[in-house]
């Protein structure tokens, strides 16, 4: 079996003291999985995801972090484990660069200013990516497709094991989205790392993740692996629409009426 | 841009409404320093310069260094592009302070520093209100930004309640000294004020990459190990106290908060490590010149600094932002 990376159970937490976001979830990662939280808007998916960063601290319930409680680690200690790419990253007043983003992933391993092996890392994530060519364009002046892909960069080259990434291919159009997902496979692969990504599109979760968590309300509605947890059943609970599970191709999709 | 302030601060000492020559004013100033080595001057002249011209143009140049890096830390932690530390209150605050002093005659501490430490008490207020919250809780910048405005209201009312009762001289002390000036430079301030910047310009060169950070969004840099709400209220606490500072030596001089981070940004980049002390020596430059040209215009007669510098820097913030549409903002 391999090494567990992050297991929360019994989660439950709530904004400023108002209904509970999140009642009772709990997820187990392995290295080298893609864990999908999929859900209908506002069951709690983003909340779930910045707990397990720390961004958000749940009022019960237990994060373990490579087997050690997630409120042990200092915040350095939990920034170089953990890579967060948000939904949304407005710079403001105005933007910054390309390479001064995919640098800042580099801050959780500097002390006080980056040297040369930071900005080789820094260079070969850039490359890998396909964005070194974007390095000193401002990153409001990118397209969609190519924001995702810095921010990625960005959490890669913080050489996390765990990759959170909120709605990875949100605003993509399908050859991105499929060139994105394509790319947090073979990172986790290559790097045997582990990821947790919000996912809206049913068939990318079906193709691209090894387990998922339907939410609900803030409960898991049903979890496993994507045939076992997305059925006719649980989609038309959760999200009130009929769906059919079929094979195409050699794969399975999930056709919705 | 070093060099430029230091030939705008040689200028500017020999500009005056007094009839010194470049070469008197001069040998009066290092008179003081090495008094074995230059010529004697009347005891006027030394005035003049000691007391008058010297730091007058010191306290300028300082001045606009602090103002021009409260306006980057402003509008880069609040990301808005028209935050100042005025847009929190320090101005507003300051000017009830001056209002207090000038139309009561209360002050925290009597005599001659009795503006002075009115000013900066009270241009402390907001930010210490807000520092209250800040350690109890996260606060947006959008809140914080709207706070600040709401603390600019309550305390222009107080001012305009406190000038309905107040008579006549006192108002227009109030008037003349919310526009702004540095007539009132001492030599005193400067070794406070350049302390003061010192630490200001090492405090933000060690909070500048997680400011930067932080423009990408709190989650993310949260998620990168910043403590968000401590580097935030830092700056912010840092910022308004340094404003705050300057803004009792030479009242509320507007627009180089604004001004300076602007044209730098177009200089140099939006990277703070770059961005403040470009736009420290922007201020600088600005306020020198700026000063200029007030006691020059219409001499002997001399105009407000803080009306001359909006007049000179709108014009070239406009044609700044038009040109170079390219670019990004």
């Amino acid at each position: 079996m391999k090494e567990e990376m992050v297991t929360a159970s019994d989660v439950k937490f709530s904004y400023r003291g108002g209904e509970l976001v999140l009642d009772g979830v709990g997820l187990r990662v392995r290295r080298g999985e893609i864990l999908g939280i999929l859900g209908p808007n506002g069951s709690g998916k983003t909340t779930f995801i910045k707990c397990l960063n720390r961004i958000l601290k749940p009022h019960q319930g237990e994060i373990l972090l490579q087997e050690r409680n997630l409120e042990d680690y200092s915040r350095k200690e939990v920034a170089a484990k953990v890579g967060f790419v948000p939904q949304r990253s407005d710079s403001g007043v105005s933007s910054p660069m390309v390479f001064d983003i995919v640098m800042m992933g580099r801050r959780p391993h500097m002390t006080w200013q980056s040297g040369k092996e930071d900005e080789s890392i820094v260079w070969a994530i850039m490359e890998e990516l396909d964005v070194a060519h974007l390095a000193t364009r401002h990153f409001n002046e990118l397209s969609s497709g190519q924001s995702q892909r810095v921010l990625i960069a960005r959490a890669i080259a913080q050489d996390a094991d765990v990759l959170l990434l909120d709605e990875p291919t949100s605003n993509l159009d399908v050859r991105f989205q499929m060139e994105v997902m394509g790319l947090i496979r073979k990172i986790v692969d290559e790097k045997n790392v582990c990821s947790c990504a919000i996912v809206h599109d049913l068939d990318l979760a079906m193709k691209y993740c090894d387990k998922v968590i339907l939410l609900n309300d803030g409960k898991i509605r049903s979890a496993g692996t994507p045939l076992e947890a997305l059925t006719c059943e649980t989609i038309r609970e959760v999200y009130g629409v009929r769906a059919y599970i079929e094979e195409l191709h050699g794969r399975y999709r999930v056709l919705v009426e | 841009m070093v060099v430029v302030i230091f030939v705008t601060m040689g200028y500017s000492f020999t500009v005056g409404t007094a009839n010194l020559t470049p070469r008197e004013s001069y040998e009066v100033l290092l008179g003081q320093l090495f008094p074995d080595h230059f010529p004697e001057y009347p005891p006027n002249y030394i005035f003049i310069m000691m007391n008058l011209r010297a730091p007058r143009v010191l306290v300028g140049a300082l001045v606009g260094a602090i103002l021009g890096i409260g306006g980057c830390i402003m509008q880069s932690i609040l990301k808005n592009p028209l935050a100042t530390p005025y847009t929190l209150g320090v101005s507003s605050g300051a000017a009830v302070g001056a209002s207090i002093y000038f139309i009561f005659g209360i002050s925290i501490f009597g005599g001659h520093a009795g503006l002075i430490s009115n000013a900066f008490f009270f241009s402390l207020l907001p930010v210490c209100a807000m520092m209250f919250v800040l350690l109890r809780r996260t606060v947006s910048a959008v809140t914080l930004v709207l706070s600040g405005v709401a603390f600019s209201y309550v305390f222009s009312s107080a001012n305009s309640i406190m000038q309905y009762f107040g008579d006549d001289s006192a108002v227009a002390q109030v008037v003349f000294w919310t526009i702004g000036d540095l007539t009132s430079s001492d030599m005193w301030m400067v070794p406070v004020l350049f302390v003061g910047l010192v630490a200001y310009l090492a405090i933000t060169w060690y909070l500048g990459k997680d400011m930067d950070i932080m423009r990408m969004g709190d989650d993310t840099a949260a998620s990168l190990g910043i403590n968000v709400n401590l580097v935030r209220g830092l700056a912010l606490v840092v910022a308004c106290f340094m404003t705050a500072l300057a803004v009792a030596c030479a009242g509320p001089i507007g627009f180089v908060c604004l001004l300076a981070p602007h044209i730098c940004r177009r200089l140099v980049g939006s990277e703070l490590r770059w961005l403040v002390p470009t736009a420290a020596c922007f201020g600088s430059i600005l306020l020198l010149v700026s000063d200029m040209i007030a006691k020059t215009v219409l001499a002997p007669q001399m105009l407000p600094v803080g009306a001359v510098t909006a007049l000179i820097g709108a014009p070239i913030m406009v044609y700044m932002l038009y040109s170079k549409r390219g670019m990004r903002s």
